[in-house]
C-alpha cells in the first residue's frame, strides 16, 4: 500500500514538473505561398503559423534555413535579381525585406493595413503591396523605405503579379466590392500602371466574389485569375447542378479580347475554391490549386483558347455556368496534401511545388506525369490538436454534395463572405441572411441571425449537414474538432485602437454610452446601443425588435450581433442591407427603433463610427 | 437445365485460360431472358432464373429451394446478400434476404404484389422496386419491417440500378415523353425528393446503370454499353465490340470489368471479363441454350452517403423556376411566356389541370402543388396558347423545396446568380390542388 501510494505521488510530482517545463504548444507551420530561385536551386516556403520563411536547399532537399519574420505573412516575391525576398506580414502591417544571401531580414518596410502581398516593379525601384483591411496598394520606395502613395483597389485587395514587359500590376481582391442590396456581387481586377503608378484599368469581373491569385503568361497575353462564382441570390434549395458556387477562372488579356470566365467543375464532382495558378513559361498548361479539394487541376490552354475561339460573345457569357465546359480544357486532377494554397514551377517546368497548408507538406508534381513523385515535410508537430483537425475540416470541401464547397468558400480564410444568401428551409425569398464574421464567436451563443441554434455544434451540425451541404457530413469526434477549431479562430488585431482613444473616438464613446437624447430627454435601456450591445463581445445575446425587420422576414426579432472588429464585415444588418455604418442610422433607423440616432449630426455619427472601429 | 439442381459443384472448365476472378462472385443463370420486359410490364425470366455464387472455382445455388432467384445485392460488408426470389412459380416476387457465412434465406417483404430488384441503403434500410397498378414503383423499408417510404409516384416501371455513393438511387424508368418506347436512368433521393433525369440527353434507350469506382455510371444502350461521367452532359461512347452486351456489369477493376456477352443474338448470354477498348471480351462462363446475367462482384464495398432529408412540414411542394425561357429542347421566344398551366394525374390515373400561375418577364414563376403526384408544366402566351410542355411526369415529395434553372435546361447548366422576379413580388407561390369531387379530392 504505501509503495503504491509513494508511487503516485512520485508520478504527480513528475507530472507537475513536465507541466513546469513544458514548452509551448508546438505551432504547425501552413506553409502558404511558394518561390523558387531563378536557378531552380532553392524553395522559399512562406509558414503563416510559424511567422517564418523556410528555405529549402532543392538539390539535396533538406531545410537550409528557417527565417523569422513579421504575424501571420501571407506572400512573398523575390525582387527582380533574386537578392531579395519580399514577405507581406498580415498582422504585423510590415513588409519584411530578406536577404536572400544571408536569409536574413535586413529592414522593414511600412505597408497599410493587414498587407497580404508584395511585389517588386521590374526596376526594383518601388515595391507595390496589396492591403488587404485598407482595400488599396500601397507604393513603397524602395530606396527611402517609405511608403510614397496608395491606389484604391478592390475590396480585400489580395493578390498581385507584374506583367512579363513590366508595365503593368494586376490587384485582384477577395470580399465583393460593396453593392446595392441584394445585387449580383461585383470585383474587378485593378490594373495599375507600374511606371506612373495610378489605376489604369479597373477589369470587372461580374458576379465574382473571393477572387485569390492571379498569373499572366510570359508572352504577357494571356492572365488568369482563380475565383469563386457564388449563388447567393437564388434560393439555397439544393446543391446539385452548381446550385452554390461556382469554381471558376477569369481570363483576360489580347488572347481573349474581353474577360471570359470559365467553369472548372463537372457535373457531379467540384473543385473548390481555386486558389493559386501557375502557367507553364510555354502557355502550354495552367495549374490550379484547389483548397478544399486537395488537388490541383490541369488546364489544357491551348485547348481552352481554341473553344473561346469558336464561341460567340453570348456562348462565351455562359462559359462559366456550363459544368460540361471543363470537359473541354480540363486535361488533368493531380491529388495533393491537405489543404493546397501556393503553387511555384521549377524554371525547367518540370516539377511543380504545392503548398498544403494544413498537411504542412509541400507535394512535388512531376508536370510530365501529372502526379506527386514526393513529398517535402516542414516538420510541424507530429500530432494533430483537436483545433488543428478541426481546421483540416474547416477548409475540406468534401462533406458537401459532390464536393461542392466547405466551410472556407463563405467563411473565406475563416472569415466572411460579405454576402446575404438567401437560405432554403424558411422559404423562398425570405429571410435573407448576411455572413458573419467567425472571430470571436465562441462566447456569442445563440447563433443565426435568428438566435435559433443554441451552440457551434447544432449550427455545424445538424443544420450544416441538412441545409447547407445536403449529405452525410461530419460524425460526432469531427464535430467537435471543427468546434474546437472555430471557437479557437483568433481575433485579428484592432488597426484603430492604439492606447487611448483619439478625440472622435471618445466623442464617439461617449453617443454610444449616453442615456440621454441631446435635448435631455432620457432614451429608455432598451434603446441605448451600450445595453443591447454590451458585454465583451458588445452584445447582450438577446433578441430584439429593432426596426430593421423586412416584409420578407417571418420575424423581426434579430439576434443582438457582437462589434468586435465590425468595422471589417460590410455589410450590415441581418439582411445586408446597409452598405455601411452610417447607413444603419441614416437609411435604416427612421424610428430610432435602433437606438436613438435621429437627433445626431453627420459629424457625430462619424464620431460614433470612429468608436465602433476600435471594438 | 439450370445447374441449380446440382448443389454444390465443382466448376469444369468454366475458364478456359482466363485468369481467376479475385473475389467470389454472383451471377442469375436464366433459361430465357427479356432485357426489354420493363417497357411492357412484362416478365424478365419467363421460364425462371437461378442465382449462383462462384467461390474458389466452386459453384453453387445462391439459396436452395426457390422456383426463382435473381438480382443480387451484397451488403456493404460483404457478409449477405438481397435478392428477390419466388419459393414456387406461382408466388410473386419477394425480397429476401441470406447470409454468405451459412444459414438459410430470411424473407424480407411479404407483399401481394411482386417486390424486385433490392439494394441495401446506408442507415440500415433497404430499396426494392413494387408492383402497383400504375407499374412498379420504388419503396425503401427497414429490412426488419415497418411502413415503407414510396419514392417514386410516375406511371410506368421504375426498376432499381444502383445506389450510387453520393447516396442517390438509380433507377431506369420509362422516357418522359409517353409516346417513346426507350427507357432513361433517372436518380432520386432516398427520402423520394430531388427526381431527375441522370442526364437530359434524352433519346436511345439506357437500361441497368451501374456506378464505377470511379463515378462514372455504365449503362446498357441498346445492345451495347456506354457510359456517363463527371464531365460530360452527354452519354460517352464505349468502342465499339461485335457482339451484345447485356447489363448490369461489375468492376473487378478500374480497367476489367465481368460482364454478360453473348457474340451474336442467336447466342446465349455467358459470363465474361473485358477491358473495355481492349478486344473482345473473354469468356469466364458460357453454357449452352442458358443465360448467364447480373454479375456481382462478393466483397465489401463503400457506403453511399446518407441523405440527411431536408423535407419541411408543410403541406403539398413548393416549385421555383428561374427562367422557363432556358431550354435544351427548344427556342422560347423572349417575352413570349405569359403563364405556367400545371397539371396532375388523378388517382384515375387522368390528366386534370390544376391551374395557371403567372410567369414574370425574367421566366420566373413559384407554385405549390400537390405532393406525391404526378405534374407537369406547360408555358402559355398572354392568350393562352401552348407555347412549351413537358412530355413526361415527375413529382415532389411533401414539403420539398425545388427549384430548377429552366424548363429543360440541363444538368450542366448553372443558375445565373440574379434574384427571380416572382420572389421580388411575392414570397407565397401560387397554391394548386386537385380538383375535389364528391366531397373526395381526387388525389393518389
Amino acid at each position: 500500500m504505501r509503495g503504491g501510494a509513494f508511487l503516485l505521488a512520485a508520478n504527480a510530482v513528475a507530472a507537475l514538473a513536465a507541466m513546469a517545463s513544458e514548452p509551448p504548444a508546438a505551432r504547425y507551420p501552413s506553409p502558404i505561398e511558394l518561390v523558387i530561385s531563378p536557378d531552380g536551386s532553392r524553395l522559399y516556403a512562406l509558414c503563416e503559423g510559424t511567422d517564418e520563411v523556410v528555405t529549402y536547399d532543392l538539390g539535396s532537399g533538406r531545410i537550409l534555413h528557417r527565417t523569422p519574420v513579421g504575424r501571420v505573412p501571407k506572400s512573398l516575391a523575390l525582387s527582380p535579381d533574386a537578392k531579395h525576398l519580399y514577405v507581406a506580414n498580415s498582422w504585423s502591417d510590415t513588409i519584411s525585406d530578406l536577404d536572400t544571401s544571408s536569409l536574413q531580414v535586413v529592414r522593414t518596410l511600412p505597408a497599410g493595413f493587414e498587407p497580404n502581398a508584395a511585389i517588386s516593379d521590374r526596376e526594383g525601384r518601388f515595391l507595390f503591396v496589396a492591403n488587404r483591411l485598407s482595400n488599396d496598394v500601397s507604393v513603397v520606395d524602395l530606396a527611402s523605405g517609405l511608403e510614397s502613395k496608395r491606389l484604391l483597389a478592390g475590396r480585400g485587395a489580395a493578390y498581385l503579379t507584374l506583367s512579363p514587359d513590366g508595365s503593368r500590376i494586376y490587384c485582384t481582391h477577395i470580399y465583393p466590392n460593396i453593392a446595392k442590396f441584394r445585387a449580383t456581387p461585383e470585383s474587378e481586377i485593378t490594373v495599375i500602371d507600374a511606371a506612373r503608378q495610378v489605376v489604369a484599368e479597373r477589369y470587372r469581373l461580374h458576379n465574382a466574389a473571393g477572387v485569390f491569385h492571379v498569373a499572366v503568361s510570359a508572352d504577357g497575353r494571356l492572365g488568369m485569375a482563380a475565383q469563386m462564382r457564388p449563388k447567393n441570390l437564388v434560393p439555397l434549395a439544393h446543391v446539385e447542378h452548381g446550385w452554390v458556387i461556382g469554381n471558376s477562372i477569369s481570363l483576360f488579356g489580347e488572347d481573349v479580347g474581353e474577360v471570359v470566365q470559365i467553369s472548372i467543375d463537372e457535373l457531379d464532382r467540384y473543385y473548390t475554391p481555386p486558389f493559386a495558378i501557375a502557367m507553364a513559361r510555354d502557355k502550354s498548361v495552367a495549374y490550379v490549386s484547389t483548397t478544399g479539394s486537395d488537388s490541383v487541376t490541369v488546364i489544357d490552354i491551348g485547348r481552352l483558347l481554341a473553344l473561346i475561339r469558336t464561341l460567340s460573345p453570348a456562348e462565351r457569357r455562359a462559359l462559366a455556368n456550363d459544368l460540361s465546359a471543363s470537359a473541354n480544357y480540363v486535361v488533368a486532377r493531380v491529388p495533393v496534401g491537405h489543404g493546397p494554397k501556393g503553387l511555384t514551377l521549377s524554371p525547367d517546368g518540370k516539377r511543380l511545388y504545392v503548398a498544403n497548408r494544413t498537411g504542412d507538406t509541400i507535394s512535388v508534381i512531376d508536370t510530365a506525369a501529372r502526379r506527386v513523385v514526393s513529398d517535402l515535410s516542414l516538420g510541424g508537430p507530429a500530432t494533430l490538436t483537436p483545433e488543428r483537425r478541426g481546421e483540416r475540416l474547416f477548409f475540406n470541401a468534401g462533406f458537401a454534395f459532390h464536393g461542392h464547397f466547405g466551410c472556407a468558400n463563405c467563411h473565406i480564410e475563416a472569415t466572411f463572405d460579405g454576402l446575404s444568401w438567401d437560405l432554403e428551409p424558411d422559404g423562398f425569398g425570405k429571410d435573407y441572411v448576411d455572413n458573419r464574421l467567425l472571430e470571436d464567436v465562441a462566447d456569442t451563443a445563440p447563433f443565426k441571425w435568428n438566435g435559433a441554434n443554441p451552440n457551434l455544434e447544432t449550427e455545424c451540425g445538424p443544420r450544416t449537414e441538412k441545409f447547407f451541404y445536403r449529405s452525410e457530413s461530419y460524425d460526432g469526434w469531427q464535430l467537435n474538432d471543427l468546434v474546437s477549431f472555430i471557437k479557437s479562430i483568433p481575433l485579428r488585431p484592432n488597426r484603430y485602437r492604439n492606447g487611448e482613444l483619439t478625440p472622435a473616438q471618445e466623442r464617439g464613446k461617449v453617443i454610444f454610452e449616453r442615456t440621454r437624447r441631446k435635448n435631455g430627454t432620457p432614451i429608455p435601456a432598451k434603446n441605448q446601443c451600450a445595453v443591447c450591445h454590451s458585454g465583451p463581445h458588445y452584445t447582450n445575446q438577446q433578441l430584439a425588435d429593432v426596426g430593421t425587420g423586412k416584409p420578407t422576414d417571418r420575424s423581426p426579432l434579430i439576434d443582438t450581433p457582437q462589434l468586435t472588429n465590425v468595422v471589417l464585415t460590410g455589410p450590415y444588418l441581418h439582411d445586408g442591407s446597409a452598405r455601411s455604418l452610417e447607413e444603419i442610422w441614416t437609411v435604416f433607423n427612421p424610428q430610432d427603433t435602433h437606438g436613438v440616432t435621429n437627433d445626431l449630426q453627420k459629424d457625430e455619427l462619424n464620431d460614433l463610427i470612429e468608436y465602433l472601429k476600435t471594438l | 437445365m439450370i445447374s441449380r439442381c446440382l448443389g454444390l459443384v465443382v466448376l469444369c472448365r468454366l475458364v478456359s485460360g482466363a485468369a481467376p476472378i479475385p473475389v467470389p462472385y454472383i451471377y442469375t443463370e436464366a433459361p430465357r431472358y427479356d432485357s426489354r420486359a420493363s417497357l411492357h410490364g412484362g416478365e424478365r425470366f419467363p421460364a425462371g432464373a437461378a442465382l449462383e455464387i462462384v467461390s474458389n472455382g466452386r459453384k453453387r445455388v445462391l439459396a436452395p429451394g426457390f422456383a426463382a432467384s435473381a438480382d443480387a445485392a451484397v451488403s456493404f460488408d460483404g457478409t449477405s446478400v438481397l435478392f428477390s426470389g419466388k419459393r414456387k412459380p406461382a408466388d410473386s416476387w419477394q425480397i429476401w434476404e441470406i447470409p454468405l457465412s451459412g444459414g438459410g434465406p430470411r424473407r424480407v417483404t411479404s407483399f401481394a404484389e411482386d417486390a424486385v430488384t433490392p439494394f441495401y441503403l446506408p442507415g440500415e434500410r433497404i430499396a426494392y422496386a413494387r408492383r402497383t397498378p400504375q407499374g412498379f414503383q420504388i419503396e425503401t423499408a427497414l429490412p426488419d419491417g415497418g411502413a415503407p417510404l414510396r419514392l417514386t409516384y410516375a406511371p410506368g416501371d421504375h426498376i432499381l440500378c444502383d445506389v450510387l455513393r453520393d447516396g442517390r438511387v438509380l433507377f431506369e424508368a420509362p422516357h418522359p415523353d409517353a409516346q417513346s418506347s426507350t427507357r432513361d436512368l433517372f436518380t432520386v433521393y432516398t427520402d423520394g425528393s430531388g427526381v431527375e433525369t441522370h442526364r437530359c440527353d434524352h433519346g436511345r434507350d439506357r437500361s441497368r446503370g451501374r456506378e464505377l469506382s470511379s463515378g462514372d455510371i455504365i449503362f446498357q444502350t441498346g445492345s451495347h454499353l456506354a457510359r456517363f461521367t463527371s464531365a460530360r452532359a452527354t452519354q460517352v461512347e464505349l468502342a465499339a465490340t461485335a457482339g451484345e452486351f447485356a447489363g448490369p456489369t461489375a468492376e473487378i477493376s478500374p480497367e476489367e470489368w465481368l460482364v454478360s456477352y453473348r457474340s451474336n443474338a442467336a447466342a446465349s448470354f455467358g459470363l465474361y471479363r473485358w477491358r473495355p477498348g481492349q478486344g473482345l471480351p473473354e469468356t469466364v462462363l458460357a453454357i449452352k441454350g442458358t443465360n448467364i446475367l447480373q454479375p456481382v462482384l462478393v466483397r465489401p464495398h463503400t457506403v453511399p452517403k446518407r441523405h440527411p432529408s431536408g423535407l419541411g412540414d408543410r403541406q403539398g411542394a413548393n416549385l421555383l423556376c428561374l427562367n422557363s425561357y432556358v431550354s435544351r429542347s427548344q427556342t422560347i421566344p423572349a417575352g413570349s411566356v405569359a403563364a405556367v398551366r400545371v397539371s396532375a394525374l388523378n388517382a384515375s390515373g387522368v390528366s386534370v389541370v390544376l391551374g395557371q400561375a403567372p410567369v414574370e418577364r425574367d421566366g420566373s414563376f413559384y407554385v405549390q402543388v400537390p405532393s406525391e403526384t404526378p405534374i407537369r408544366f406547360e408555358l402559355l402566351d398572354a392568350i393562352g396558347k401552348s407555347i412549351a410542355s413537358e412530355k413526361g411526369w415527375f413529382w415532389a415529395r411533401r414539403g420539398e423545396q425545388r427549384v430548377c434553372v429552366g424548363c429543360h435546361a440541363g444538368p450542366e447548366h448553372t443558375p445565373e446568380n440574379r434574384a427571380p422576379e416572382v420572389l421580388l413580388r411575392t414570397q407565397e407561390p401560387v397554391k394548386m390542388a386537385l380538383p375535389v369531387h364528391n366531397g373526395k379530392q381526387g388525389k393518389k
